[in-house]
């Protein structure tokens, strides 16, 4: 399985490249959303494409490199995965606005609400997942077929599916040591993007 | 490169009652010194200490450049393996190739020998742009090449002299042996358990000082800039003493786990730190031990357990805690065999004389064709003293901070050519140069931090030292 991994910046990206690295049984290539080579990628799309979480706003360019020029030249059928800023980026691609959450969460675990959707199977609503972000996206304001489809306790999106595509994503951090059924949720990410 | 240059080590037993500012005494005579003292076993160098010596020649890093000079024969085998280094990536990996051009085995007995020949630091500039500001007179990194070490292999047990086989051996182990013995007990009578606080003074840096950086570093977390940012600054005194006895002073108030002394040209440093960033064994094992999440220790038992108690319990520090475990998870990733790197413990309680911590424990194994220098580079400055992510949290307070950190927030310890690395994270340190005592001290700012309690720990990270440079300018006999 070919997984590439797209940093914007962060101290995380690792532990989500030794995640999947273990779970797909091949090391993931990791790349600088700066210097990301958007034609050769979706030219030739890997088997899941991971935007990494990272600091600042979605909207600003310093933050983000060149990932939103990344999604908009990829194919629908590509698997995409993205955590906290990788979340803000696919909602800001999907037409959303990323606001200030309720107050800033930064290395707690929150229960985390959800529909049922299959990234969470195996993974009870309401089990607590670490979060770091100040931001949240505003589910009202996503395009279809962008939807949530988890909430914190104060109804903030904690995940993100787009119907008919392979595309998650999840704004708490399933890599963290903090989150015990992190390793089930990433493992569902594999199991989906391999169905696509 | 030329296969390294070997060096028969022999050893020679030397008395319990030669302590470690005992051997520091006598070998600062002969050259700059480094000691690496483990005071605590349980949370440990494996309780080892060492005092390393009589420099082949020393390693010193400004502004990007590197340096070795011989300072006896012997050390040229170091200057020829810089010049093969020269365009090294990282401080780090020109290190990494001057070691690596010595070599040391034990003669006979079978005992191992010990780390040798680097000891010194790494300051927490030494991987940022020459352009940067550095803390003068300090250099970005600075170690001293050796093949002589007194080794303790726990605290109390007697030490051996390790160097090179020959006379010189024999007479240096002659004169700490004489040393050890009409010394013995000198330094132990010696009582000071000043640990409260001196009062702040004019010119520290106050409250409102304090709380207008306190403002600028919540903005950047409102913002998502960053998730913590450790904030530090520093306290000046004047101090003209000798290092050595602030170091004693020091050592019986504040017993450390990884307390060090350099004394070299520029100036010296004193430091009784509490946590390990990163060792690596010689088989590439690695582990950090990352402290964040900090309380006063009350002297009172009961007050003490309720303390622990609020620690182990408390969100906010659980978070400071998490975060940092988390991203030395994943520096230590960048160059680890995938799926080696794990965190042993999180968030346990460790106490110091004045202090309560949690520390997390996070190994890993180097990854096949990434060295330990290719660690350092991915792993500094610590984490525990940028916060996180580490890139932006550094941009941060480079901007809230005064001036540079020089050796504070960097990393001391020994690099040995059998790919053994220890190293310290230098906080709780008092750095003397040009007549001045400089402590600076910080802590994690969350969104849940409050800033008068964030301003007193602080201010009890700088208790230990500042009640050692207080007693040390104290006048003898004097009655206070």
């Amino acid at each position: 399985m070919r997984i590439l991994v797209v940093d914007h910046q962060d101290s995380f990206t690792w532990n989500l490249v030794h995640a999947f690295g273990a779970l797909a049984a091949s090391e993931p290539e990791v790349v600088d959303s700066r210097a990301i080579d958007v034609a050769g990628v979706a030219a030739r799309p890997p088997d899941l494409l991971v935007l990494s979480p990272g600091p600042g706003h979605p909207a600003d360019p310093a933050a983000s490199g060149r990932t939103l020029e990344l999604l908009r030249a990829l194919p629908p059928s590509a698997p995409l995965f993205g955590v906290c800023f990788g979340l803000e980026l696919l909602a800001v691609h999907a037409g959303g606005r990323v606001v200030a959450a309720h107050e800033p969460v930064h290395g707690k675990p929150v229960a985390v609400r959800h529909d049922g959707h299959a990234l969470f199977e195996g993974v009870a609503s309401g089990t607590p997942m670490m979060r770091y972000h100040s931001l949240v996206a505003d589910g009202a304001t996503l395009r279809a077929p962008w939807r949530p489809i988890a909430w914190s306790p104060r109804d903030e999106v904690m995940a993100l599916a787009a119907d008919g595509r392979p595309a998650w994503a999840v704004q708490f951090h399933p890599e963290s040591i903090g989150s015990p059924d992190g390793p089930r949720l990433l493992e569902n990410v594999v199991r989906l993007a391999r169905r696509a | 490169m030329p296969p390294p240059a070997t060096t028969t080590l022999r050893s020679w037993p030397l008395p319990a009652a030669l302590d470690v500012p005992g051997a520091v005494e006598r070998l600062r005579r002969r050259g700059p010194v480094v000691a690496l003292e483990s005071a605590l076993a349980s949370v440990d160098r494996g309780g080892q200490s060492f005092v390393a010596g009589v420099p082949l020649a020393t390693f010193t890093v400004e502004r990007g450049a590197v340096r070795v000079a011989a300072l006896r024969p012997g050390g040229e085998v170091f200057v020829g393996a810089a010049e093969q280094a020269k365009g090294a990536a990282t401080p780090f990996h020109a290190l990494e190739a001057i070691v690596a051009s010595a070599r040391f085995e034990a003669r006979g007995d079978g005992a191992s020998a010990p780390p040798l020949p680097a000891f010194g630091w790494f300051g927490y500039e030494c991987a940022a742009p020459p352009e940067l500001a550095r803390l003068e007179p300090f250099p970005d990194a600075w170690f001293l090449l050796t093949d002589t070490v007194v080794h303790w292999s726990e605290p109390g047990a007697a030490p051996r002299l390790w160097t090179a086989d020959g006379a010189a051996g024999e007479e240096l182990a002659a004169e700490l042996t004489a040393a050890a013995r009409a010394g013995a007990g000198s330094g132990a009578a010696e009582t000071d358990r000043g640990r409260a606080a001196p009062p702040a003074q004019d010119g520290d840096f106050s409250f409102d000082d304090y709380s207008a950086k306190f403002a600028e570093a919540r903005a950047a977390l409102a913002r998502g800039d960053s998730y913590q940012l450790c904030f530090t600054f520093p306290i000046e005194r004047p101090f003209a003493g000798d290092p050595l006895a602030l170091q004693r002073k020091l050592r019986r108030a504040n017993p450390a786990p990884f307390a060090a002394h350099v004394e070299a040209p520029f100036g010296a440093i004193v430091s009784s730190s509490p946590e390990r960033f990163l060792a690596v064994d010689a088989r590439g094992r690695v582990e950090a031990r990352p402290m964040k999440g900090t309380a006063a220790r009350p002297s009172d038992r009961v007050a003490r357990a309720q303390a622990a108690r609020e620690l182990v319990a408390s969100q906010k520090m659980l978070a400071e805690n998490f975060m940092i475990a988390d991203l030395l998870r994943n520096d230590l990733g960048r160059v680890c065999r995938i799926g080696s790197v794990r965190a042993t413990k999180a968030a346990l309680l460790e106490e110091t004389a004045t202090l309560l911590q949690l520390v997390s424990v996070i190994e890993g194994e180097l990854a096949p064709g990434r060295t330990r220098a290719d660690l350092l580079a991915s792993a500094f400055p610590p984490g525990s003293m940028t916060g996180a992510p580490k890139t932006r949290s550094v941009e941060l307070l480079r901007a809230l901070e005064a001036g540079p950190r020089g050796p504070y927030a960097g990393a001391l310890g020994y690099w040995s050519a059998d790919g053994r690395v220890d190293l310290s994270v230098v906080i709780r340190t008092l750095l003397l140069a040009r007549g001045t005592a400089r402590v600076q001290v910080g802590s994690g700012i969350v969104w849940d931090s409050e800033v008068g309690s964030e301003y007193a720990e602080c201010l009890a990270k700088a208790a230990a030292p500042l009640a050692a440079l207080a007693a040390c300018a104290a006048p003898r006999g004097g009655g206070g």
